[in-house]
This record gives structure tokens, C-alpha cells and sequence, in this order.
């Protein structure tokens, strides 16, 4: 495997926990990159031989206009998948690299692969997230699945379930730049405070929330800037619930062909719409692998419920 | 166009159909069968076939075309405009 990072020296210093992983585990290529972002024909360049990309630069550039979609397509036509992360200084790149590093880290010695579904509680969405419950629950050997939906438990649980050290999270509902609409508006300084293990990727299947519209660093970039997520993937624009429909089968038949990493998945998970893929960017480690800390699962069970509260 | 392509495609879609169980509607799935009316699908188990249509034959259904499609044969017909005879 081999993977491209591009960032301006004080970046990949900072970088650094994660860097020495990779350099255990991957053939890593570093390009100092002072100065502004690579434009688009330079990134195709760097993407040429790599097996994925993360790009670090600008904190004035946003997801939308850095990067043209979840990958990029080098000269040979092949979909590198690419993450972005903004430069917003050394604490939350190292925050980022050190939350990374322990996903590849659990990566080698992993629990049982937990996987939890979230939605906003509005019956499009439970549709959608019970459906998504049923795909990744046919092989429950391979998956465990939380159904931690908006009609069964408290924003403040689910930010107690997300530190378990998950596997992966998938959120269907309506999204924001600055969030989720779900659980009465999650945003990212919910996330705060919270010193569990962190998540492997946060899939989130909605509107732009990795769009820069109105707020000066996404709900999606804020996760990994915060150490909570290794990567996540969010819409930069407005999606389509058939778009969004696409991509969640697919992650659930990816995650069930036995995709280990996020670039896998999303290459398994590939829909056929040109708009769905478009929409979306990665954000942080591509290679983030889907991978649990052991006790994730016996952690996550004992999360409580509503009707958990109300029978005890 | 063939009746052989057509029945291969027909019985693709059905094999779908089992595949996000929902043996009743393939049960009463036929060509002129709508999807809602006549097989009971759901709005989100119609996204759901059209996208494993599409991911079978590697086409792509257009948002416009989408509301277009409410019915097995109509189904049939996108893919085969879309997909050579010899690979359906």
C-alpha cells in the first residue's frame, strides 16, 4: 500500500505520530508543499503511483474547492481516495495524528468490528437507519450493530457510546455545516470532553457537513481536528435522499465484502451517480481503518436506552 | 430486443428482490406489476432495487428518470437502452 502525504513542513511535524505508522505499516511518500494547496494538475501528479493521499494546507481552503470529490484520478485514470485536513495549527493536527495512529495501532489486534447506526427521528430517516441495521446485521459474526437512533437515546449517551473505540458510525438524517440535525442538533463541541477511544470513521450520509457555508471549520472536519475520528466523510453541498440511499447500501455491502480500511470501503462502496460521489470529501486519514478496540463491543452494549430507563 | 435479454433481466431483478427480502413482492412481481401498488414497496425499498439494478448493470438511474421508473418493465427497458444486449 502506498500513500502520498502533501503538507508544509510545520504540518508534517506535527503529523508525525502518524507518519511513523505509516511509515511502518505503508510505503510513505512526503512532499513538502510550502505555500498555498497543490492546484488540481499538481495533485493529480502527487496521486500518480499512490494507493491514497492526504493533503494538509490552508485553513482558508475549504473541503468544496480543494479537492474535486472523495478521490482524484491520476493520469492513468484510477481513483486515488484523498483526504483533506485544514491547517488550523499544531495541537489539532497532533490531536488528529495521535487518534489516527491508535486506529492503525488497534488495526493489528482488533475486537469485534462494531458499526453503529445513527438518524435523526423522523420516519424517512428510521427507514433508512432500520434497513442499514438489517445489511450490516446479516453476517452478525463479522459486524456487531448499534441501533442508536434518535427515538432511542439521548444525544449525551450517544456521545458516551461513540467513545467506545467504534469500529465506524453511519448517520442518516438532515446535516448542516455545523452538524447534525439529529438528537435536538449535535455539533461538534458536543464531541468535547470526551477522552474515550476514538472512532474509526463517521460516515455522515446527509447534507453538508463538510461544507464551509456560514462556519469557519465544518462538523466533519472538526471530528478528526479534535482526535474523536480517525476520518470522516461528509457532503461539502445539498444531497439527494436517493444519492445518499446509494452510498449507504454500498457502505453496507462493502462493509460485508470485508472493506478494512476507509479507501477500500469507498472504493467498494462506489455508486453508480456521478452526483452522489461529487458531493462528498474525506476528511482525514483515508487509509483510517474500520477496525474496533477490543471491549468496544461489551462497552457499547451497555449504553442506555429510553425504554431501557423506563422499564428499570 | 431480445425475450432471452429481457427474461435475464427479469430474473436478475427478482434475484434482488429475494436478496433484500421481500419474497412477497417477488412473488408477485411481473412486467406490468407496479412497484407500490401491486408489489408493495416502499418508497425507500424502490430507491433500494433501482440502486441494486444500477449496481448490477453498472448504469446510472437520473434523478429525473427516477420518479419514471414505477413499474418492473419500465425498469427493464432503462437498462436495456443503456446496456449492450450482449452483456444484460
Amino acid at each position: 500500500m502506498r500513500i502520498t502525504v502533501a503538507a508544509a513542513a510545520k504540518a508534517l511535524e506535527a503529523l508525525s505520530p502518524l507518519l511513523e505508522t505509516y511509515r511502518r505499516r505503508f510505503n510513505l511518500r512526503l512532499v513538502e508543499t510550502p505555500g498555498e494547496v497543490p492546484d488540481p494538475v499538481r495533485q493529480r501528479q502527487l496521486a500518480g503511483g499512490a494507493d491514497a493521499m492526504l493533503l494538509v494546507g490552508s485553513r482558508r481552503r475549504s473541503p468544496r474547492t480543494v479537492l474535486p470529490g472523495p478521490f482524484l484520478e491520476d493520469s492513468r485514470g484510477r481513483r486515488v481516495p484523498t483526504g483533506w485536513l485544514p491547517e488550523v495549527g499544531e495541537v489539532p493536527l497532533k490531536r488528529f495524528a495521535e487518534a489516527a495512529a491508535r486506529l492503525h495501532e488497534r488495526s493489528t489486534n482488533p475486537g469485534q468490528r462494531v458499526v453503529a447506526v445513527l438518524s435523526q427521528w423522523n420516519p424517512k430517516y428510521l427507514h433508512l437507519a432500520n434497513r442499514i441495521e438489517e445489511l450490516l446485521a446479516a453476517d452478525p459474526t463479522a459486524t456487531a450493530v448499534m441501533g442508536w437512533s434518535g427515538d432511542q437515546l439521548t444525544r449525551d449517551d450517544l456521545m458516551r457510546g461513540l467513545d467506545c473505540g467504534l469500529a465506524a458510525a453511519i448517520y442518516v438524517g438532515h446535516g448542516r455545516p455545523v452538524g447534525w440535525v439529529g438528537y435536538h442538533g449535535t455539533r461538534a463541541h458536543h464531541f468535547q470532553g470526551n477522552a474515550g477511544h476514538p472512532l474509526g470513521v463517521m460516515f455522515s450520509l446527509c447534507c453538508a457537513t463538510a461544507s464551509r457555508k456560514r462556519t469557519g471549520l465544518s462538523f466533519s472536519e472538526a471530528l478528526p481536528l479534535m482526535g474523536r475520528a480517525a476520518a470522516s466523510f461528509g457532503a461539502v453541498e445539498a444531497t439527494l435522499h436517493a444519492d445518499n440511499t446509494r452510498w449507504a447500501l454500498g457502505l453496507c455491502q462493502a462493509v460485508r465484502q470485508g472493506g478494512q480500511t476507509l479507501a477500500e470501503t469507498l472504493l467498494l462502496a462506489l455508486p453508480t451517480s456521478a452526483s452522489a460521489i461529487r458531493g462528498y470529501r474525506i476528511l482525514g486519514d483515508p487509509l483510517a481503518p474500520l477496525a474496533a478496540a477490543p471491549g468496544a463491543l461489551q462497552q457499547a452494549v451497555t449504553i442506555g436506552k429510553y425504554d431501557e430507563y423506563l422499564s428499570a | 430486443m431480445s425475450t432471452l435479454a429481457r427474461d435475464q433481466i427479469f430474473s436478475v431483478l427478482k434475484e434482488e428482490l429475494l436478496a433484500m427480502d421481500k419474497p412477497e413482492a417477488a412473488a408477485r412481481m411481473s412486467e406490468a406489476a407496479h412497484f407500490k401498488h401491486d408489489m408493495g414497496l416502499d418508497s425507500l425499498d424502490i430507491v433500494e432495487f433501482v440502486a441494486r439494478a444500477e449496481l448490477h448493470y453498472r448504469v446510472h438511474v437520473k434523478d429525473e428518470d427516477f420518479s419514471a421508473l414505477d413499474r418492473v418493465g419500465k425498469v427493464i427497458d432503462y437498462v436495456l437502452e443503456r446496456v449492450p444486449e450482449t452483456n444484460a
